[in-house]
C-alpha cells in the first residue's frame, strides 16, 4: 500500500507540474489539440504501473517526452494515417486579406503537416526541445545519421513549402 | 552540420513556429485532474478506443420543421422491410404495415423488449430522398431518409450504408418513421448520428432508438432528443418536451458513454424561456450548445445564448450571445465548432433582405468578433468547419471562407436549397441537395465538391 500511495503521490506531481510542456510537446508532433491530449494522455496511463522506472530516469521529463513521440510515431505508423492532414496545404489567403498574408511561420506549421511522422518527431525534438542529434536519435530510437537525414529532408520540404509560397507573392 | 543548421533559414523560421504555436497547446488542467484521478483508482483512463478529432454536422432545415412537427398518434409504421411471410422466395409483396401499440408519453417510452432483426431490404431503392448523414470515417457512414415503399404504396423510412461514401445500401430493421413518412407519427425519428461502426442513435424530440450491430437492428429506449452528438467516448444529448412553448420547453443536457442506456444529467442551467430551436456542436472536449431566442413579431429581447462545455458536456456555462448587435437586431442562427478554441456563430440581421454574416472566437467563446462581409446567399441556416481552414455557410447554395469570414466566395457547381451540410475531419464533408437526392462530397476542406445521386 505504501508503495502505491508513493506512486501514486509521485505520478500526481509529476503530471500537474509538466502537464504544460507535455502538452506544448504533443501539440508540436500532432498539430491538434485534441490529438495532443490523447495522446499525452495514452501516454501516461501506460507508463503508470511503471513509474519507478519513469522516476529513476536521468530526467523523467525527458523520459515521458521520448515516450509521447515513439507512441505517436508508432499510433501513425499502425493507423497508416497522416493525421488530419491536408491532401494539399490549405489555400492560401487572399492577397488582401484583412487578415494579412500567411506569416513564414504559418507556412512552416502548414508544411509539418506534409511531413511523415518521424520527421515531425525529429524536427519538434531538435528545434524545440533543443536535444542534440545524439539526444534525438536516442529518443526516437535509431542511429545518429538517421536523424540527421530526417532533420535535413524535413528542412528541405518545409524549404520548398516556403519558396513555393513566396513565389505566389 | 549542427553549425550549419543554426544558420540554415529555414531552421530559424522552424525555431520561432514551434515557438510560437506551442503556445496554442491546450492547458490541460481538467486533463491533468483526470489522469491523476484514474491513477488514484489505479485503473486506465482511456475507454475503448474512440474517434478522435474533428466532426461538425448540420441539419438546417428539415430538423428545424421537425422539433415542432412531433404529432403523437395511434398509426402504423410504415417501413422498407421484408416480414416474416415475405423473405426471399416468398411470392407475397415486401411492403409491411405494422399496427403499434398505443404510443406512451414522449418521454416515457418501454425499452424494447428484443432485437427486431430482419433481413436486408433490397439494396436498390427508388427515390430515395436523404434528410440526414453521420459518417464514422472518411467514407463510411449511414443516410435516414425515405424512399418508395417495396411494391411502390407511398413513402417508407430508409436507413441506408456506405463503406465507401459513394455507393449507398440499404438496410432493414428501422422501424420508425421520418419527415415524409407518415407525416412523421410516432415513433418519429428526425436525425442519425453513428459513434462507431457499431453503436448509433436515431432519434427524434419524442423517439429514441440505439444500435450495436451497425444499424441492422434498433431499440426502441424513452425519451427522445432534440440533438445528439457523440465524439471522445461519450455521447451528449439534449432533451426536450413540447407544451405549449413556441419550441422546445424543459431543455435538459445528459450525457453517456458510447452504448450506454445510463445518462446522467448534466450540470446546465438554461437561463431562457422562450426557445425556438436548439443546436449542438462538438470538437475535441468542448461543445457547445445555442439556444436561439424567439424572433416572432420582432421582439428585440428575443436572444439568442450560447452554453459552453470544456468537458465532454458535463459542466456547462452559459457566455451570452454570440452575434455582435450592431445597432440593428441580429440573431444567432447557427454554431460551428473549430479546433483549438475557436468556435463561429451565423448571425442573421432581421432586416429584409436578410443578410448573413459570421462572429467567430479564438477563446472558446468567451469573446466573439463579428466579421464584415456577407455571405453571398439569399439565404442560410446552417454552418459547418472551421474558421482557421474553411468554414462553409449553406443555404441557397455553399458558400465558402478560408479566413475565418472575412472573404466569401460562393460554390458555384452546388446549386439549389442546402438540406444539409457537415463535415467528418477537416477535409472530408458532404451536403445534401435537389430536395435530399444528391450527396455532394468534398475531400479538399470545402474546395471543390462532387456530386453524388441517390437512387
Amino acid at each position: 500500500v505504501e508503495v502505491l500511495v508513493r506512486r501514486e503521490l509521485g505520478f500526481a506531481g509529476f503530471v500537474r507540474e509538466n502537464m504544460p510542456a507535455l502538452l506544448r510537446t504533443a501539440y508540436l508532433l500532432t498539430g491538434n489539440g485534441q490529438q495532443a491530449e490523447e495522446l499525452v494522455q495514452d501516454t501516461l496511463v501506460r507508463l503508470y504501473p511503471k513509474w519507478a522506472r519513469v522516476e529513476a530516469a536521468d530526467v523523467p521529463l525527458a523520459y515521458v517526452r521520448r515516450s509521447i513521440a515513439n507512441a505517436h510515431i508508432n499510433q501513425m505508423r499502425r493507423s497508416g494515417r497522416r493525421e488530419l492532414a491536408f491532401e494539399q496545404v490549405p489555400e492560401r489567403s487572399d492577397p488582401h486579406d484583412a487578415l494579412g498574408q500567411l506569416a513564414d511561420r504559418d507556412q512552416i506549421w502548414a508544411g509539418l503537416r506534409l511531413l511523415s511522422a518521424r520527421q515531425r518527431a525529429a524536427l519538434v525534438l531538435r528545434f524545440f526541445e533543443d536535444l542534440s542529434d545524439e539526444q534525438t536519435a536516442a529518443a526516437l530510437g535509431c542511429r545518429v545519421g538517421t536523424v540527421r537525414s530526417l532533420v535535413s529532408r524535413g528542412l528541405g520540404t518545409l524549404r520548398e513549402q516556403m519558396t513555393e509560397a513566396h513565389r505566389h507573392d | 552540420m549542427t553549425d550549419d543548421l543554426e544558420r540554415e533559414p529555414t531552421a530559424a523560421a522552424l525555431r520561432r513556429s514551434l515557438a510560437a504555436h506551442a503556445a496554442e497547446a491546450p492547458k490541460g488542467e481538467l486533463l491533468a485532474r483526470r489522469i491523476i484521478d484514474s491513477a488514484g483508482a489505479d485503473v486506465p483512463v482511456a475507454g475503448p478506443p474512440s474517434r478522435r478529432g474533428w466532426r461538425s454536422w448540420a441539419l438546417p432545415i428539415v430538423a428545424a420543421g421537425a422539433v415542432a412537427g412531433v404529432v403523437a398518434a395511434l398509426v402504423g409504421i410504415e417501413h422498407v422491410r421484408p416480414t416474416a411471410a415475405n423473405q426471399p422466395g416468398s411470392p407475397t409483396p415486401s411492403v409491411l404495415s405494422t399496427q403499434q401499440p398505443t404510443p406512451l408519453p414522449t418521454t416515457s417510452a418501454p425499452e424494447s423488449p428484443a432485437p427486431t432483426t430482419v433481413p436486408a431490404v433490397p439494396s436498390k431503392l427508388a427515390n430515395v430522398r436523404i434528410a440526414d448523414l453521420t459518417f464514422v470515417g472518411d467514407d463510411v457512414g449511414w443516410a435516414l431518409g425515405s424512399a418508395d415503399c417495396v411494391g411502390g404504396r407511398g413513402r417508407c423510412t430508409a436507413v441506408l450504408r456506405t463503406t465507401d461514401g459513394t455507393h449507398w445500401t440499404g438496410m432493414s430493421g428501422a422501424a420508425f418513421n421520418m419527415l415524409d413518412v407518415k407525416g412523421c407519427a410516432d415513433p418519429c425519428v428526425t436525425k442519425l448520428r453513428f459513434a462507431n461502426d457499431l453503436v448509433g442513435y436515431a432519434f427524434g424530440p419524442s423517439a429514441f432508438y440505439v444500435t450495436t450491430d451497425g444499424g441492422r437492428s434498433w431499440h426502441r429506449r424513452p425519451g427522445g432528443a432534440i440533438q445528439l452528438e457523440t465524439l471522445d467516448n461519450n455521447v451528449i444529448r439534449v432533451t426536450g418536451t413540447n407544451g405549449g412553448c413556441p419550441g422546445p420547453c424543459n431543455i435538459r443536457v445528459e450525457t453517456a458513454a458510447i452504448g450506454s442506456s445510463s445518462w446522467t444529467p448534466a450540470d446546465f442551467i438554461p437561463n431562457q424561456l422562450d426557445v425556438s430551436a436548439v443546436l449542438l456542436s462538438r470538437e475535441g472536449h468542448d461543445a457547445y450548445l445555442l439556444l436561439t431566442g424567439n424572433p416572432a413579431g420582432g421582439a428585440p429581447s428575443a436572444t439568442s445564448t450560447l452554453y459552453r462545455s470544456r468537458d465532454d458536456g458535463r459542466t456547462w456555462q452559459a457566455v451570452g450571445e454570440p452575434c455582435p448587435q450592431t445597432g440593428q437586431e441580429v440573431d444567432s442562427t447557427a454554431i460551428a465548432a473549430g479546433g483549438a478554441d475557436r468556435v463561429s456563430a451565423l448571425c442573421a440581421t432581421r432586416q429584409s433582405p436578410q443578410r448573413y454574416r459570421v462572429a467567430t472566437s479564438v477563446d472558446a467563446g468567451s469573446h466573439f468578433v463579428g466579421r464584415p462581409a456577407n455571405v453571398p446567399l439569399d439565404r442560410v441556416a446552417a454552418l459547418a468547419g472551421d474558421p482557421d481552414t474553411a468554414l462553409v455557410a449553406a443555404g441557397s447554395g455553399l458558400a465558402r471562407s478560408t479566413d475565418g469570414g472575412v472573404h466569401w466566395h460562393r460554390i458555384a457547381e452546388v446549386t439549389g436549397t442546402i438540406q444539409f451540410v457537415g463535415f467528418e475531419s477537416m477535409r472530408v464533408g458532404r451536403a445534401v441537395s435537389q430536395n435530399g437526392t444528391r450527396i455532394w462530397t468534398t475531400r479538399d476542406a470545402g474546395r471543390t465538391w462532387q456530386p453524388a445521386t441517390i437512387g
